[in-house]
């Protein structure tokens, strides 16, 4: 029995608070969530995600769906959390850009590295360095596991016009992995 | 300008993490790479906070139990490194929202008042029960049609009416009219206070907007609250 048969029963028991379930739902999303955001906004990732986990266990009684359903419903909260900080940060620049792309990972520059040892923090940073659509495109796909249609739902496109940004971000990703000497 | 071309059924399997490096197509082997260590296990790091998001998910989806008859859906962020901060800081938080205050002034009715103190209490915020009340009732005030009828109906005039009045209102715990003459009353405080702050009763109450909501969450919240948006998210297929 894989994850999708089990779900119904797990989600069930995390709505009565059952530990055990909820824990299940953590560990499966959590993480995912987490990166998600380090990707887009590495200095507040934590906190973001800490909030939409929150968000997440008070809005479990009302949600309806499967597990793809699930995760899809949870970046969608994650989008939003996301872009309502950056609204908030808009109404409120004070924070000096120099802070912010230091704070990003590093990535691997050394020429020769060994492709199979690039690290998770490397990855994301290297998906972070995209034009914002195109991240949350990759973002959603990779970290998500969602297809291009619940993609085109959660960022308000279509189909189509996701494939295009996808193309696209794939591209700028092959081109700057091979501009950093990463090969294999 | 132009990188190197890739069919959608490869992009699919290269984004689902189902293309290993030297399975890739050339140019994308340092992709199919990063795509794979994005999607590696979690570490240690990742899930060391655990322990604490999951007991804050029972508090919430306990606390959320007992306080969905009070509450409308939203509630207001706070932006703590603490699960248990954030999780006492959103009920209370929406606790705010949906009551204006009456319940930590214990003037919620006797099983509103209950639910809400027993509810709170699991995340170490104390408010008076109806127990709490002198007279046991949990309310201070009689009901309007009570104190509409003492008005309506009593032979008592002047002061002496606005006391038998006050009475009724305050469940007698009223003292108006007894300290001297009408210019003193006047100036003693009123028998029943309520919160002048009684938006997110309003909206409660009358099945406000959404938005009233979320708007009342972001000024609770010093306009930090994403949540109207979030849990409004839609449930997806």
């Amino acid at each position: 029995m894989d994850d999708s048969e089990l779900f119904p029963s797990i989600l069930q028991a995390a709505r009565r608070g059952d530990p055990a379930a909820l824990s299940s739902l953590f560990r499966d999303i959590y993480p995912r969530v987490l990166r998600y955001l380090q990707a887009r906004e590495p200095s507040e990732a934590e906190d973001l995600a800490s909030d939409v986990w929150l968000d997440v266990a008070v809005g479990l009684a009302g949600f309806e769906g499967d597990r793809r359903g699930f995760v899809a419903w949870v970046f969608t909260i994650a989008r939003r959390r996301l872009i309502d900080l950056r609204r908030r940060r808009a109404r409120r620049p004070h924070v000096p850009i120099e802070a912010l792309s230091e704070e990003r990972m590093p990535i691997g520059d050394t020429e020769g590295e060994a492709l199979e040892r690039i690290s998770t923090a490397e990855a994301l940073a290297l998906i972070g360095t995209l034009p914002d659509e195109q991240a949350d495109v990759v973002l959603l796909r990779v970290l998500g596991g969602l297809s291009v249609e619940e993609v085109a739902a959660i960022i308000g496109k279509r189909p189509g016009n996701v494939r295009v940004i996808q193309h696209r971000a794939l591209r700028r990703l092959a081109r700057a992995t091979q501009a950093k000497g990463v090969t294999g | 300008m132009f990188g190197p071309r890739l069919d959608d059924d490869t992009a699919d399997r290269l984004l689902a993490g189902r293309v290993a490096p030297h399975d890739a197509p050339p140019g994308f082997e340092a992709l199919a790479a990063a795509v794979m260590a994005a999607v590696a296990a979690p570490t240690a790091g990742e899930l060391a906070g655990e322990r604490d998001a999951v007991a804050a998910a029972v508090r919430m989806s306990g606390a959320d139990a007992e306080l969905r008859q009070l509450t409308t859906p939203g509630r207001p962020a706070v932006h703590a490194r603490s699960f248990r901060l954030k999780v006492a800081g959103a009920i209370a938080g929406a606790l705010v929202v949906a009551s204006g205050g009456l319940a930590f002034a214990g003037a919620l009715p006797a099983p509103a008042q209950d639910a809400v103190s027993t509810a709170l209490s699991h995340v170490g915020i104390s408010i008076p029960s109806s127990s709490d009340h002198p007279d046991g009732s949990g309310h201070p005030a009689s009901t309007g049609s009570d104190i509409s009828q003492t008005a309506t109906t009593t032979d008592a005039t002047g002061v002496d009416k606005g006391a038998e009045i006050s009475g009724a209102a305050s469940g007698g715990m009223s003292q108006a009219g007894q300290n001297g003459s009408a210019s003193a009353s006047a100036s003693a405080s009123p028998s029943v206070t309520l919160p002048t702050s009684g938006t997110g009763l309003g909206d409660t109450s009358s099945g406000g907007t959404a938005d009233s909501g979320t708007g009342t969450a972001d000024t609770s919240s010093g306009d930090r609250s994403a949540s109207g948006s979030s849990n409004a998210a839609p449930s997806l297929p």
